[in-house]
């Protein structure tokens, strides 16, 4: 009887074998309700992982974590699940802007290669990181928009509009062309050319503050400012970065007369960045930079300074906490510009405050310190909606004077997935001051 | 609703229509009315890259009839709908699609053609009879979109698929990149489905 069955079966698989794939014969299947709803729908679930690549981004970027991660997947059945997980995670410590998966056949059968595919995202980059849209109840609107536009592998063409009243005394109003090319020679270097044009306008208690020029009008003041900046950066490792470039400006002044100055710098920067976790599951992210720009005559400069200033910031997350240091400090020695000059209260520093309060022609001196709490109220994908408490510290004097050391606190509610950066947020602020309660309603977003 | 109205809507639905007569073939199985649809063609473009690339994509299909034309204003009276997802996958080594229905238990077809996953999609939607109009013409309209991967998490929940999550989604505007397809159809009559004998074109 076996061979009966034998002689019926043989034939018909062979049969079957020949017709191949057009003949194949539906096979209709019903798993059992226990398992994982998606579990078991991708059909290449029964195929093991024979490799994982990480393309498109230097390898040695990856944290031992994830590291570790990948090849935990390495010899296991292919779980879409997984790896949808693993590349949600490289995203998000790449801060790539994707990360697409191709699963192909492995060299030995039944077996599939995993290529993760990651395509580098440059707003993640923090100095490239230039738009934001920011009402503030004392500056009013401010607004700046840059496009970063990849016209080919690697290069980038940066094209913007501000409208600016927040970061520096001066509200300047006009546009941004640059260039940016993310690999020289090695994506560890990058260089960026940024051609800006602006025209200024003054509030009145700067002009107060300005000490008098010969003719009776504000001295130090201009009208309209270009300038260009190329800078080359090098990622000397995965945490540290290294730029150095020049700043080419030109000022149209408007006391005493009418004229063009230059105001010509070399520039420095050093930048650490580092984040990892605890045993506990906290994400400790740390960074701390140090930028100089110096100016003088030979590089054909009409003023002569040297402007450091140093950077800490420390974020401490849990699932649903967070605890936020941010200190900055300033000094700035001899004749330098107005919009090198060093401010505090405005979005970002001494919130609760207005800059034109504090020092309306601003100092060159600055220290700075924020200290802050955030709760995760709600999270959707891979942004979280927080609120938060925050405490600013600061005093902005100039040498030889005596500093005045301010407070400030606030209420805030923010919305975005980079917890160090700004995100969307709202917030409510009260400067610390003998006497009555003046908050300071501010809104925005930087992305 | 003027038929310049009617146009204007037609050019800014976001879904590919798929035109022509005869788009959806009616058959009658039991007390359910079960549609084909020859002609619509899903296994195309990212979807298909997707699956090629070794990823699962779903495809949220959705079956209804109505009373009057679908695309006209005010909407006409629904007269019942079926929601299904289908999870289809591309087997590598073998080079043949498989395809998933959520569900408990879930259900599953492997070793098909693209052709066939197809057919076979649209072939396990069903509407019963009881709730389409004996004597009445009435339109069907079938309307399927390949999943949004950001969509995933919700619709696909335990025990299987989450019908009200299925609901949402259709009664909103698909995602300009999301791929989508809609056929309207009709009018047909129930009796002229089985005068024909259980296989209908079109009965108006």
């Amino acid at each position: 009887m076996r061979w009966f069955w034998y002689a019926v079966l043989v034939p018909a698989a062979l049969l079957g074998q020949e017709a191949g794939n057009e003949l194949a014969v539906p096979v209709v299947s019903s798993t059992t309700a226990s398992n994982a709803p998606e579990a078991g729908m991708n059909v290449n679930a029964r195929y093991i992982v024979e490799e994982v690549k990480v393309t498109g981004i230097d390898s040695a970027r990856l944290s031992k974590r994830l590291v570790q991660e990948i090849q935990r997947l390495v010899g296991e059945k292919f779980n879409q699940q997984a790896f949808d997980q693993l590349a949600r995670r490289v995203r998000l410590e790449l801060h790539a802007q994707t990360v697409s998966q191709k699963v192909t056949r492995g060299d030995q059968p039944e077996h599939v290669k995993v290529v993760l595919e990651v395509s580098p995202c440059c707003s993640s980059e923090p100095d490239v990181s230039l738009s934001k849209f920011l009402y503030h109840a004392r500056q009013g609107w401010s607004g700046k928009a840059v496009g970063n536009f990849t016209i080919a592998s690697n290069t980038g063409l940066l094209l913007g509009l501000a409208s600016d009243g927040d970061d520096l005394l001066e509200r300047y109003a006009g546009l941004l062309a640059g260039f940016e090319s993310r690999k020289v020679g090695s994506e560890r270097v990058r260089l960026r050319f940024v051609f800006e044009s602006y025209h200024q306008q003054w509030n009145r208690a700067t002009l107060v503050a300005l000490p008098l020029a010969e003719n009776g009008g504000p001295s130090g003041l201009y009208r309209s400012r270009q300038a260009f900046e190329p800078t080359l950066s090098v990622a000397v490792t995965r945490s540290l970065t290294l730029s150095a470039g020049t700043d080419f400006q030109l000022l149209e002044t408007m006391y005493p007369a009418s004229r063009y100055q230059s105001s010509n710098a070399l520039t420095g920067g050093l930048r650490y960045r580092r984040r990892f976790e605890d045993a506990q599951g906290h994400t400790h992210t740390l960074e701390a930079g140090y930028e100089v720009r110096s100016a003088a005559r030979a590089v054909a400069s009409d003023y002569v300074y040297t402007r450091q200033q140093w950077h800490f910031a420390y974020l401490l997350q849990g699932s649903k906490q967070a605890v936020v240091v941010d200190f900055t400090a300033g000094r700035l020695t001899g004749d330098a510009p107005l919009y090198e000059r060093y401010l505090l209260g405005n979005s970002t520093t001494l919130r609760g405050w207005s800059k034109f309060d504090v020092a309306p022609d601003g100092g060159n001196r600055m220290v700075h310190n924020s200290l802050e709490y955030r709760r995760t109220v709600g999270r959707r994908r891979d942004d979280t909606a927080t609120v938060g408490v925050f405490y600013d510290t600061g005093a902005v004097w100039d040498a030889g004077q005596e500093a005045d050391t301010r407070h400030s606190v606030a209420v805030a509610a923010r919305w975005g997935s980079n917890p160090l950066s700004s995100g969307l947020y709202l917030a409510l602020a009260f400067p610390v001051k003998k006497g009555h309660i003046d908050p300071i309603f501010m809104a925005g977003t930087r992305f | 609703m003027t038929a310049r109205r009617q146009f204007l809507l037609f050019l800014l639905a976001p879904w590919q229509r798929i035109p022509g007569a005869e788009a959806l073939l009616l058959h009658q199985e039991r007390d359910r009315l079960r549609v084909s649809a020859p002609r619509v063609r899903f296994l195309t473009g990212k979807p298909l890259e997707r699956l090629r690339n070794g990823a699962s994509v779903a495809f949220d299909f959705q079956l209804a009839a109505f009373a009057a034309r679908p695309a006209t204003l005010p909407p006409p009276r629904l007269l019942d709908r079926s929601l299904e997802r289908f999870v289809v996958s591309y087997d590598l080594w073998e080079e043949k699609f498989a395809v998933s229905r959520p569900g408990v238990p879930p259900r599953g077809v492997s070793h098909l053609t693209g052709t066939a996953v197809e057919g076979w999609c649209v072939e396990n939607l069903s509407l019963p009879l009881s709730s389409l109009p004996g004597d009445q013409p009435f339109w069907l309209r079938l309307e399927l979109r390949a999943e949004d991967p950001s969509d995933r998490p919700p619709v696909v929940g335990e025990p299987g698929i989450s019908l009200a999550r299925l609901i949402e989604l259709f009664s909103r505007p698909s995602r300009s990149q999301q791929p989508s397809w809609v056929v309207d159809d009709g009018p047909f009559r129930l009796a002229d489905l089985k005068s024909a004998g259980g296989r209908g074109p079109n009965g108006g």
